[in-house]
């Protein structure tokens, strides 16, 4: 199953002056992403880590554990977008919980709390951080 | 798409602004510049590297990385040069292929093989002690953004401008802009800007460029400019120094100072030979310069050195072009002769149809054109043309600027005559003296055109073919020291407005026949012997009068066949004196006689600015007045005269005369005639 962390939603997207691609996504070795708003975007070698901060503040990535980055329009990398935002799902904890079905994938990101949940839906599973 | 990507975007777009983004990534004063639209995954290994379109990035050498919203236009690559240092940036689609080196702000680009796509490098800036070097091997664009390069210590080149790349060079001045460079005093470049290629310059910027080594401009291959401006300041050696061909057909071209030649072409594979002109010039090999257009201002200082030089033919069909050049002769040791200065030269022929130009040679021996095969005039073109210099001697071990002897028993290599246009080739073979055998080549075709030719030197020939010597039409003013024309071998006249005036010989003289079939010939030779119109009498040749109009003051070389007119004669003219001259009743033309002198030569008017009256002593009191028309000729003293002005001043064609009293004229005996020499 792909993982896929989103910090940077909708609750920010008025802060981020868009574009085309107005995400880096970063991809480690075991396939987790993790998609940054490029606006005011850095990123500095500082030893054996990445350090990348945007207008939301910093990130360090292991560099021995990235694997590549890519510019995203969504925050999802068009490979490991497999949800579809309309579409009902069922939302667990990261412990496996059951916290409930919604409508569609919007709806659960508007009405969840921050924090990380896995979202299933027609079979196939995504791992999302609502901040 | 899914929905749910949809609806981020359009969450997204709450702000409004769809601007492409840009990842910038730093490597000391290199940022390369990738467009988010470009760059797909990039991936990193290991934590040693990251690889962003082909390019792989060590970590340890990037200084930083940062999104932005920069425009980035593929395959470019700016160098902005700050004193000590150079910003460069490179557009990311390109970046695998170059390999980018810099010290301060002396920078070296080299294009891998695979580049396949025209790159356009931008320098701007400013920087005392800085350069540019870029290797390539495929075409390629350097645009001159108001940069300021002096290089100083010759790191990778001592060029403040390298280029070696064969292939074409585009260089453009941009617009509006002013570059100044100036090359390495301690290295070996060949110029203070050097392309191995072929260079095209284009745009309406300026250039200034000082070649403190060797040439100021120097292209492995051929040289066109359209548009810019280039000031060669100074140079160690030619001013512009290209091979394969060079093209003007706009801008303008200022060269000072140089050491050697203003601009000199050469022929790029010698052993292979010129390939002569090719369609459109592909592939062309010739040594040609080609001129159609814009402005040349050469001033050429150096000893025996040229304003224009080609290995190949010179032609010239539009454009203004001033040379001054004042180096004298020299003696060249490895071809053991004498060499001197001229404006324009050509190892081969030089062919002119349009333009103006205006050409002075101060120094001894200096010439104002000179081509080794043949001289052709046509259409409108204006050539003024001015030689101040004395006659050059140097015989390896003795030099004289001034030289005064008799050269008739000289060999022609210890001397370089001061002449207004010399043509073609005279190659002893046997003998010496008056029974040396020669070879001629080349020749001179005048078809037309404007020409006002002065020269003060002795044996300073105002227009000289070595060969043959053909004038068609045109009008043709000179004033020489020495014969006015020459022609080494028949010289003939079928139209054309000719004033031909020898201070101390001939006004037209010929080592073979002269043939006069048509137009105005208005020929003054110094005093007796010389003569207006010579033939060479001696060596069995002859003068044939048949048709035209003749004014000659100094009688006409003995035994001249005269037919279709009739020539008359007077001793008792007047000097500086209108005269009109008809044929039967038929006004033909007015014209102004010389000033007599009790003795032969004198100074005369220069340049057409000296305007009508301009002239000097040419004429002598002893000489006598020669007319020949188709019908009887027959002349008026003392005329009121106006019309179109010919011959700087000293004629009117067509003219309106009124006043004046009828010159008493006899019958002109061919038999009576001088023997010019």
């Amino acid at each position: 199953m792909r993982k896929i962390i989103i910090i940077a939603l909708l609750v920010c997207a008025g802060m981020v002056q868009a574009g085309e691609y107005a995400y880096l996504v970063f991809t480690n070795t075991e396939g987790t992403q993790t998609a940054l708003s490029v606006t005011d975007l850095t990123m500095t070698v500082n030893g054996d880590q990445l350090d990348v901060t945007n207008a939301e503040g910093t990130v360090n990535f292991s560099l021995t554990e990235l694997a590549s980055m890519e510019f995203s329009a969504n925050g999802l990398t068009a490979l490991e977008n497999v949800l579809d935002g309309d579409k009902p799902v069922q939302v667990y904890s990261i412990n496996g919980m059951t916290l409930g079905s919604f409508s569609s994938l919007v709806q659960a990101v508007q009405q969840l709390d921050r924090g990380a949940y896995v979202m299933v839906q027609n079979g196939k599973s995504q791992k999302l951080v609502v901040k | 798409m899914k929905r749910l990507i949809g609806l981020i975007v359009s969450g997204l777009a709450v702000s409004g602004l769809l601007t492409a983004q840009t990842l910038n990534v730093q490597v000391g004063q290199v940022t390369y510049q990738f467009p988010s639209a470009q760059t797909g995954e990039m991936p990193y290994d290991n934590g040693t590297s990251l690889t962003v379109m082909g390019k792989v990035f060590a970590l340890s050498e990037i200084s930083n990385m940062y999104v932005d919203e920069t425009k980035v236009t593929d395959n470019t690559v700016k160098v902005a040069y700050n004193d000590a240092s150079a910003a460069i940036t490179v557009a990311g689609n390109i970046a695998k292929d170059l390999t980018i080196a810099y010290k301060g702000a002396h920078v070296s680009i080299i294009q891998s093989e695979d580049v396949a796509s025209e790159i356009t490098y931008t320098l701007s800036g400013s920087s005392s002690d800085g350069g540019f070097y870029n290797e390539g091997a495929y075409k390629a664009t350097v645009e001159l953004n108001g940069l300021t390069l002096t290089n100083v210590s010759a790191t990778y080149s001592g060029a403040a401008v390298h280029i070696q790349n064969s292939k074409r060079i585009k260089v453009k001045p941009l617009k509006g802009t002013t570059s100044t460079l100036v090359d390495a005093v301690g290295g070996k470049q060949k110029g203070c800007l050097y392309i191995k290629g072929h260079a095209e310059f284009a745009q309406a910027g300026t250039l200034n460029i000082t070649g403190n080594v060797k040439h100021g401009i120097k292209t492995g291959e051929y040289f066109t400019i359209k548009n810019s401006v280039i000031n060669i300041l100074s140079a160690a050696g030619d001013g512009i120094n290209c091979e394969q061909y060079f093209l003007m057909e706009s801008g303008t071209i200022n060269i000072a100072n140089p050491t050697d030649d203003g601009i000199q072409c050469d022929i790029e594979d010698t052993e292979v030979g010129s390939t002569g002109v090719t369609t459109d010039h592909d592939e062309e090999d010739s040594g040609n310069m080609y001129i159609s257009g814009g402005t040349i201002n050469i001033d050429v200082t150096g000893i025996a050195c040229k304003g224009i030089k080609a290995q190949g033919d010179i032609v010239i069909s539009g454009g203004s072009i001033t040379i001054a050049t004042s180096g004298n002769g020299k003696w060249d040791t490895t071809e053991l002769e004498t060499k001197s200065s001229s404006c324009i030269n050509s190892d081969a022929s030089i062919t002119i149809s349009g333009g103006t130009l205006n050409l002075t040679s101060s120094g001894s021996g200096g010439k104002g054109i000179k081509c080794d095969s043949v001289f052709t005039v046509s259409g409108s073109p204006i050539i003024n043309i001015a030689t101040t210099g004395g006659l050059y001697y140097n015989n390896g071990t003795t030099e004289n600027l001034d030289y005064s002897g008799d050269t008739d028993n000289v060999d022609s290599k210890y001397y370089s005559s001061p002449k207004g246009i010399r043509a073609g080739t005279k190659t002893w073979i046997s003998g010496s003296g008056r029974n040396a055998v020669y070879t001629y080549a080349g020749g001179m075709v005048i078809n037309g055109g404007t020409f006002y030719v002065t020269t003060e030197g002795n044996n300073g020939e105002g227009i000289e073919s070595k060969n043959t010597l053909v004038i068609n039409d045109g009008e043709i003013t000179v004033i020489a020291h020495d014969d006015a024309i020459n022609a080494g071998q028949d010289l003939t006249v079928n139209g054309g407005l000719i004033y031909a005036r020898a201070t101390n010989n001939d006004g037209i003289d010929a080592n073979g026949n002269v043939y006069i079939k048509g137009g105005i010939v208005y020929a003054i030779g110094s005093s007796t012997p010389e003569v207006s119109i010579d033939a060479n009498t001696e060596g069995g040749k002859k003068l044939y009068i048949s048709g035209g109009t003749i004014v000659g003051v100094g009688k006409l070389e003995s035994g001249a066949s005269i037919t279709g007119g009739t020539c008359k004669q007077t001793t008792s003219w007047d000097a500086e004196t209108w005269y009109a001259l008809y044929s039967g009743s038929t006004l033909i033309f007015a014209f102004k006689t010389p000033t007599k002198a009790t003795s032969s030569g004198g100074g005369f008017g220069f340049m057409p600015s000296a305007g009508p009256g301009g002239g000097g002593p040419g004429g002598s009191s002893n000489q006598t007045l020669v007319v020949y028309t188709a019908s009887t000729p027959a002349l008026k003293s003392g005329v009121t005269a106006s019309g179109t002005e010919i011959f700087n001043g000293e004629g009117f064609y067509p003219a309106t005369v009124s006043g004046g009293s009828t010159v008493s004229l006899s019958n002109y005996s061919s038999s009576g005639g001088g023997f010019g020499w």
